[in-house]
């Protein structure tokens, strides 16, 4: 406890510090002061701790200390408004999740104050976490092949669960409406927790659901994984075939990503790229990953630029074919 | 049976220096910021998170477990003394507890809050140790339509809960019901009541309505005079309990303990309904010296009987099956993360010593509980001797961080000033706080489970009586609002009432 | 001629509330049974609680009068104010001018304060001691000590 007490009191010192000499940060000394790492969760949930260890491994690397702020709300949306509120001189960071960057440009249309593509600028792809496809034992199928056939054969019949309307995990549920072409009812749910308590007592039939979850549930035959939703096996379960296999171009995941406000000079941008791509290669940080569910990745910013643009694009259509409206 | 090896591995984890060091530190340290008003165990257990990357994983959660029921201890004693119920368990606790610390009875109130909670911890910590898996089961058949019926069941229990005018009981409980909905719809995404502020979207916390109209409402109403300077309005007497107090606070402590146990095993919020059922209980059998709403030894008894066995059990479906049944649970899923464990069904076996030694630092987190509160009580009788002119500014500024502390927003204080006013109002008029507070937790659940029960029996509403345990509750539903709606029992009501 | 009782004064509360939800709510859609929409419910309440404030009003003119008490307006507006000035400034002035405002407005509604004025002093030095030391340093909330404005 007194290393905490150590660090808070450091960094209380640093902040009055600087305070003090208000001298203006810019790129060719940064970073000299902490710095704020802005994430739209409560703390102790998995990407809060995705966040804190990434935020001990970036501060060893930059020499600084970087302080996790937690600011939970409107499924993350108002950490990234707070983002783009700060001044872009690299001192404010954003963990980026899908609801508040790629999803809510066409769920949350007119809702909130930032425009992710313009206020934002992408510095890395840490983590993506994959969604798995998991029935309850009594259903009695076996692969996502069977699963389409089932719905096919009985269309509406099927309970299908999710953690969320407006979530990675609900409009995984819609594309799989469109992309195989069945009929099923969408039942969403209030988080993770209380979608599988209804799938273990029958109320819904199939969901899918993070590894972090699935995975014990799945190994110790609680549950029946039929598969894993990227184009290619995860390295967290290497047995699960792609559902991809049964519903041809079928993907679904959630990330997370390091952003910074637009206008932050680009060699702090790129410096910070540099460092978050070799943290994620650092053993420490893989093993802790894997039980979080996660997959480290740490891409260049275009890579990650790119993926957000297709993502955005992906939701758009999908949110208009699936007619979700959130007035 | 092997569950006498396994407790036994359990106690020799449990009972390991380091293990009963962190399990001390983790009650103490769970009491001292259950007292300071707001500062919950959920704020608190994810700011501590960090420092339990260091400890090994049963020294970990027997810490963590240790804040968290030592939290609902320090939350009652803030109740009875000042009137700032921190968790909805504590709301009912500060109907009857405040009274009693009021006419000098504090020590009597605290003290059976401590003795009722330690009893209802051990039977709750042996209700988990042998019956674990078959509970859980049984809590997997509660589904939407059930849990749609407890809530209609709750809401009931919540008019019968209110001791003056049964209607303006009825109005505080719809008021509540609407403030519930403020936030995002889980069905269909639709954000309702938000005025387009974000931090509305995920809804108004309980604990700034909670603080707002019993805390901050408390404080405007003993500065207009009419209750005088000191908040005591009588001498303080006996700290202790006596023979007659015993003999009084045994049938609720029973009944609440049954109560509460089964409520925590719901992962869906049934928890939180556990020390409301209790007091409704107790309302209709106990035969109290004083009247419930006035000080009644036995509205402070069941109730906190009842959310102490609540809180112990509602660790069961997250042992069990790895499934949160609160934001604490859910924590402490993170902390398993943290240390390498994967929570689900496979920890009981897996981690046989981290299992049963979580189970057995239970039962003696609850007696260190009982060692550290009871000398304690003594310190905090004296705390309502402070003039109030020094204590309220003091309570409200703890008020004010401590709801700042939910979600690091400043819109929490300023929401918790303008129920705080409407509070004030309320109090004036004779609406009672507590209907509306349990109307806002049953609000947003009863939509969403009535709304699945419906979506998933494709509009068929006789799901809700085709369903054994749905129709069940409904029945119990039903004989209460009987009851409270006979005019001869409301008139009987209106007269205890008025008689005060 | 309005009469000032407590049955009243509740039923006028709960109409104005239940209406004022009930107009919010006409923008949600109804939805049909098996899949009702997110305006059903608030609906539903609003009317309840008009009726039930109907009920109230009317009970009024004919049940025995509790009369209205009065009313402390000014310690309510101070205590509230005080709150208000505080979640203004925490993250503006820092923690330590935000507390001293809300100790010493809140404390300006008591009687005892022109009286007691110098040992509040004390206890808002203490307070905020307090407050510095346990919640941000110790627990780590994020709250500036010292805010925007002067950093």
């Amino acid at each position: 406890m007194s290393n905490r007490v150590f660090h808070a009191l450091r960094a209380a010192a640093l902040t009055f510090a600087v305070a003090l000499s208000a001298t203006s940060a810019s790129a060719q000394n940064w970073p000299s002061q902490p710095i704020k790492f802005l994430v739209g969760f409560p703390a102790g949930g998995a990407s809060d701790v995705m966040a804190r260890l990434v935020a001990q491994k970036l501060g060893e690397r930059l020499g600084v200390t970087v302080v996790i702020d937690n600011r939970p709300g409107a499924a993350g949306t108002l950490a990234a408004s707070l983002a783009v509120q700060a001044p872009a001189d690299g001192y404010t960071l954003l963990l980026g999740s899908p609801t508040a960057i790629t999803l809510a440009p066409s769920t949350l249309a007119g809702k909130i104050t930032y425009d992710p593509a313009k206020d934002l600028v992408p510095v890395s792809k840490v983590a993506h976490y994959p969604l798995f496809l998991v029935a309850r034992n009594e259903f009695g199928i076996k692969s996502a092949a069977q699963f389409v056939a089932k719905a096919k054969a009985e269309p509406g019949k099927i309970n299908f669960g999710s953690f969320g309307i407006v979530t990675s995990g609900g409009l995984a549920v819609e594309e799989v409406k469109i992309k195989a072409g069945v009929d099923v009812l969408h039942v969403p749910y209030n988080g993770s927790a209380r979608a599988l308590q209804a799938l273990f007592g029958g109320e819904i039939d199939i969901m899918f659901d993070t590894a972090i979850t699935a995975l014990p549930n799945m190994r110790s035959g609680k549950l029946v994984g039929l598969g894993v939703a990227s184009l290619k096996r995860s390295p967290l379960a290497p047995d699960m075939p792609p559902v991809a296999d049964a519903i041809p171009g079928f993907e679904a995941d959630s990330w997370n990503g390091l952003m910074v406000k637009a206008g932050t000079p680009k060699a702090i941008v790129d410096r910070l790229q540099t460092e978050v791509a070799a943290l994620v290669r650092d053993p420490e940080v893989v093993k802790k990953f894997a039980t979080l569910g996660a997959v480290p990745v740490g891409n260049n910013a275009a890579e990650f630029a790119a993926f957000l643009r297709e993502e955005t694009e992906r939701y758009t259509k999908l949110v208009k074919a699936a007619n979700i409206k959130v007035e | 049976m092997d569950i006498f090896a396994n407790l036994w591995l359990g106690l020799q984890t449990a009972c390991s220096f380091a293990n009963l060091l962190y399990c001390f530190v983790g009650v103490a340290l769970g009491t001292a910021i259950g007292v300071l008003p707001g500062l919950g165990p959920v704020a608190t257990i994810a700011m501590l998170l960090p420092i339990t990357f260091g400890l090994s994983p049963d020294s970990a959660l027997i810490m963590l477990a240790g804040i968290y029921y030592g939290a609902q201890y320090g939350g009652s004693t803030t109740a009875i003394l000042v009137n700032l119920p921190g968790e909805a368990s504590s709301v009912v606790t500060a109907l009857d507890g405040y009274k009693m610390a009021r006419s000098g009875e504090a020590g009597r109130a605290l003290a059976t809050a401590a003795v009722g909670s330690f009893f209802a911890g051990t039977v709750a910590t042996i209700l988990i140790a042998v019956f674990s898996p078959p509970l859980t089961a049984m809590a997997l058949k509660f589904l939407a339509p059930e849990y749609f019926s407890l809530m209609v069941l709750g809401l009931i229990a919540s008019i019968i809960l209110a001791h003056g005018s049964l209607i303006r009981a009825l109005g505080m409980v719809l008021i509540g019901l609407i403030l519930g909905l403020v936030g995002t719809d889980v069905t269909t995404g639709i954000m309702r009541y938000t005025f387009g502020i974000p931090e509305l979207v995920d809804g108004i916390n309980f604990v700034v309505i909670a603080m707002a109209m019993f805390g901050i409402g408390e404080v405007i109403s003993n500065l207009t005079g009419e209750s005088g300077r000191v908040l005591l309005t009588k001498k303080v007497t006996g700290l202790l309990l006596s023979r007659d107090d015993l003999k009084r606070i045994v049938g609720p402590i029973l009944r609440g303990t049954a109560l509460g146990s089964i409520l925590g095993i719901l992962p869906g919020g049934g928890a939180m309904l556990s020390s409301f059922a209790s007091y409704v209980v107790e309302k209709k059998i106990a035969t109290p010296k004083v009247p419930f709403g006035e000080g009644a030894i036995e509205g402070v008894a069941g109730p906190e009987s009842a959310n102490n066995a609540g809180a112990q059990t509602s660790f069961i479906p997250m042992l069990t099956l790895g499934i949160p049944s609160n934001p604490v649970m859910a924590l402490m899923i993170g902390a398993m993360i943290i240390q390498g464990i994967q929570p689900g069904p496979a920890v009981m076996t897996e981690q046989p010593g981290l299992f049963w030694g979580l189970i057995a630092s239970m039962w003696i987190g609850n007696v260190m509980l009982l060692v550290l509160n009871l000398p304690l009580i003594g310190i905090w009788v004296k705390m309502i001797l402070v003039p109030y002119h020094f204590l309220y500014p003091v309570i409200l500024v703890l008020c004010a961080i401590g709801v700042y502390s939910l979600s690091n927003t400043t819109m929490d204080i300023y929401l918790m000033a303008l129920f705080g006013l409407l509070g004030y109002v309320f109090r004036r008029l004779d609406c009672e706080p507590a209907p509306l507070l349990l109307g806002m937790v049953l609000g947003p659940m009863m939509e969403e489970y009535l709304r699945r029960a419906l979506l998933i029996s494709r509009g068929d509403p006789t799901v809700f009586l085709r369903r054994p345990i749905s129709a069940t509750l409904l029945a119990l539903a039903l004989a209460g609002l009987v009851i409270a709606i006979l005019p001869t029992v409301a008139k009987k009501r209106e007269a205890a009432f008025q008689g005060d | 001629m309005i009469k000032g009782t407590k049955d009243f004064w509740a039923g006028a509360v709960f109409v104005a509330f239940g209406a004022a939800a009930l107009m919010m709510a006409q923008s949600y859609s109804l939805g049909i049974v098996s899949r009702m929409g997110p305006g059903y419910f608030p609906r539903m309440l609003s009317i309840l609680l008009m009726v039930v404030g109907g009920v109230s009003i009317v009970r009024s003119f004919f049940v025995a009068r509790e009369a209205l008490p009065a009313f402390a307006l000014r310690p309510a507006l101070v205590v509230i104010g005080s709150l208000v000035a505080c979640g203004y400034l925490l993250p503006r002035a820092g923690l330590v001018i935000a507390l001293s405002v809300l100790m010493f407005g809140a404390a300006s509604a008591s009687e005892k304060f022109r009286a007691e004025w110098k040992k509040l002093i004390l206890l808002t030095a203490a307070t905020i001691a307090f407050c510095a030391i346990v919640f941000v340093q110790l627990l780590g909330i994020s709250l500036p000590l010292v805010g925007s404005w002067f950093g």
